[in-house]
């Protein structure tokens, strides 16, 4: 029997059942199409979260953080790291919880003393302006210049000009100093070792230690933040700093660690999309095993009749598996169809957004990126699923005895 | 290529044998003997008919000739093939090259017209669509029924289904065709019809012809009668001359 004679026979048939094998073709399609856009997405996510890792979630930065609250950071600390590993920048920050007091209504926050110039280097994604312009060091160096995360403002109604009152404890008295808001960030999603850049109050260093310390301890920091020249160089440094500088007295975070963690996660993100795919793939199977063992009981007659008049048992299984492959065929250009689709309406739709909190958090816009191979395979294994749960009613048809089948009632 | 035999002779003379035929079929824990030692010559080109009651074992019979199936016991010969012996690959090949099939209930393949339901014996064959198309053609109207060639068997009357199955059962050139209760599902007109043209393609082309029925009369217009009872042959009038 010829090839094309199997597809002939199996297409003739299927026009005849045109109502059961379209929904068949459907339930393929159907499962191209998670497969699809389920690769599309899933590429999108990993894409844009790669590129968080390496702009916003810096990997070559490091922070230094006491271990414990006995042991206190000051600027010697600065100078000692400084020396010792001669990073590209390192700066000091302060933090300290404070209230920010405007018109009368006051709001919980962050005080945050650091060297924005330097700050701005390392992050240059966070540092933007929503409204007013972010100072030059010259303005930095007055006293009373602030710039306020995009939370706090929004909670306090500020915006550039502003006067803000903020009240801080220093070992235990109250200090109240007035400051006017120079710029309001841009939301930044960012919360790396606690520090809510969003609710926070940016002040010069010099400005927050007079502010936070008592005046025995002026040169009292909560952390250093480092910036070295690579990923790997920060880890190394990480190590360094924390077991021969400090014999494990501090604690130097290595923001590749948390990078790592992301990448596991998306790995599970990945892994969890590809059961999805695998899940309406099994369902598309079983569609076509279905539809394919009702067909060949109620076909047992006919394969009687064609056993009769010479089919062979091999003649038998190839026809009905030319109908699995032909359902496949159909479902999986209908599904690449649907699947094109589904991936345009979500681009469109700016669906996938995601926050990923770990220590930080890091906000993701992705957009789902269809590569030619995911297409091609999706395809391909759209077929094979057809073809493969096509294979058993097939071979349950070619094992029928004839004279069975023809008696068959 | 099979490696058995599976060409049948040119000087052939007996055109089937069945030597001591027994057929058992295990029905849970009783045991149904079909047939008990079926002894039957035919010769080439004859026109004969197995007479028999209900469950006297007929169809049986039949599809041990026709290579359906493999008697428990004894040989089944077509020409001086020993399809008894076969696997049923070379089983399914004899049927295909040698045989034709007529059922009581014309058994067509009901997603297909007429001339693609006698071209199916071709396709399994390999033969090319336009050759095997040209030749279901003429089988069609050789049994009368050049203008239905495009209708599906639900738009024919059980007289035009059963001369599409005649029509089909000729498609590979077979040197025998076994009809069973051919005209069983038809008025007395028609079923005479069946017969005659069955008698027709035997006359003209040679085939030999074995009939299966419990209709006399359909019995007494072939040349030859066996009459079979619980599975033995107890009657055999020879070819009527
Ligand atoms: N596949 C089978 N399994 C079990 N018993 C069977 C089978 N085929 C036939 N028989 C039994 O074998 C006996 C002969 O059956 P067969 O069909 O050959 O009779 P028949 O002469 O063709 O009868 P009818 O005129 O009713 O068609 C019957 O008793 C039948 O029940
Ligand atoms: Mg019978």
């Amino acid at each position: 029997m010829r090839t094309r004679d199997y597809f002939w026979y199996s297409f003739t048939h299927l026009k005849r059942t045109k109502g059961r094998s379209s929904l068949t073709v459907l339930g393929v399609a159907l499962g191209v199409m998670a497969l699809i856009s389920i690769a599309a997405i899933s590429t999108g996510f990993s894409a844009a979260i790669r590129h968080a890792m390496e702009t916003e979630f810096n990997v070559k930065t490091i922070a230094v953080v006491p271990l414990f609250s006995n042991y206190t950071l000051t600027t010697d600390d600065v100078e000692r790291i400084r020396r010792s590993i001669s990073p590209q920048i390192i700066t000091p920050v302060i933090i300290s919880p404070a209230t920010v007091i405007k018109g009368g209504v006051m709001e919980s926050a962050l005080l945050m003393g650091a060297n924005i110039s330097q700050v701005k280097y390392i992050w240059p994604e966070f540092y933007v302006a929503e409204l007013g312009t972010l100072p030059r060091d010259e303005e930095w160096n007055n006293n009373d210049t602030a710039i306020v995360g995009h939370k706090l403002a929004e909670k306090l109604g500020l915006k550039n000009g502003d006067i803000i009152q903020v009240l801080c404890t220093s070992s235990g008295r109250p200090v109240v100093k007035n400051f006017t808001v120079v710029a309001v960030l841009k939301y930044t999603g960012m919360n790396l070792v606690g520090i809510d850049v969003d609710n926070g109050v940016l002040i010069n260093v010099k400005y927050a230690k007079v502010m936070v310390n008592a005046p025995s301890k002026r040169d009292q920091i909560s952390l250093i933040l480092i910036l070295t020249d690579s990923m790997k160089s920060a880890q190394y440094a990480a190590t360094f700093i924390e077991n021969d500088i400090y014999q494990g007295q501090v604690r130097a975070i290595a923001f590749a660690a948390y990078a790592r963690a992301i990448e596991n996660i998306d790995m599970l993100f990945r892994a969890m999309l590809q059961a999805f795919s695998i899940i309406a793939l099994l369902i598309a199977g079983m569609g076509v095993m279905n539809t394919m063992f009702t067909s060949v009981r109620e076909r047992i007659k006919e394969i009687g009749t064609i056993r009769a008049v010479g089919a062979t048992r091999g003649n038998i299984l190839l026809t009905f598996l030319a109908e699995s492959i032909l359902i496949g065929i159909f479902g999986t250009i209908a599904g690449v169809f649907l699947g094109l689709g589904v991936v345009y309406a979500i681009d469109k739709s700016n669906l996938l957004q995601a926050a990923i909190q770990l220590g930080g958090a890091i906000y993701i816009e992705a957009h789902p990126i269809l590569t030619l191979k995911d297409l091609i395979i999706s395809a391909i294994v759209g077929l094979t699923t057809a073809a493969i749960f096509g294979y058993w009613p097939a071979r349950a048809a070619s094992r029928l005895e004839p004279v069975a089948a023809l008696r068959y009632e | 290529m099979p490696k058995v035999k599976l060409e049948i002779g040119k000087d052939v003379e007996v055109m089937v044998r069945c030597v001591d035929v027994h057929k058992d079929y295990i029905m849970g824990k009783v045991i149904v003997h079909a047939l008990r030692g079926v002894n039957l010559e035919v010769r080439k080109g004859e026109f004969m008919s197995i007479l028999g009651p209900s469950g006297s074992g007929k169809s049986t019979l039949l599809n041990m000739i026709g290579a359906l199936d493999r008697p428990t016991k004894g040989e089944v010969w077509i020409g001086d093939i020993k399809v008894s012996d076969l696997d049923d690959h070379s089983r399914a090949y004899i049927r295909r090259k040698l045989i034709g099939f007529i059922f009581q209930a014309y058994y067509l393949v009901p997603h297909l017209t007429a001339l693609q339901n006698v071209e199916i014996p071709m396709m399994l064959d390999g033969v090319s669509p336009s050759e095997r198309r040209k030749k279901a053609e003429e089988l069609l109207k050789l049994v009368g029924l050049g203008h239905r060639v495009h209708h599906r068997p639900n738009e024919l009357s059980g007289g035009e289904q059963q001369r599409v199955a005649i029509a089909r059962a000729l498609a590979n050139n077979p040197v025998i065709v076994l009809a069973d209760e051919p005209t069983g599902n038809l008025d007395t007109k028609t079923g005479a019809m069946i017969a005659e043209l069955m008698k027709k393609i035997n006359r003209e082309r040679g085939v030999t012809f074995i009939i299966v029925t419990h209709d006399i009369e359909l019995a007494e217009r072939t040349d030859r009668i066996v009459r079979l009872r619980d599975g033995v042959v107890v009657e055999d009038t020879g070819v009527k001359l």
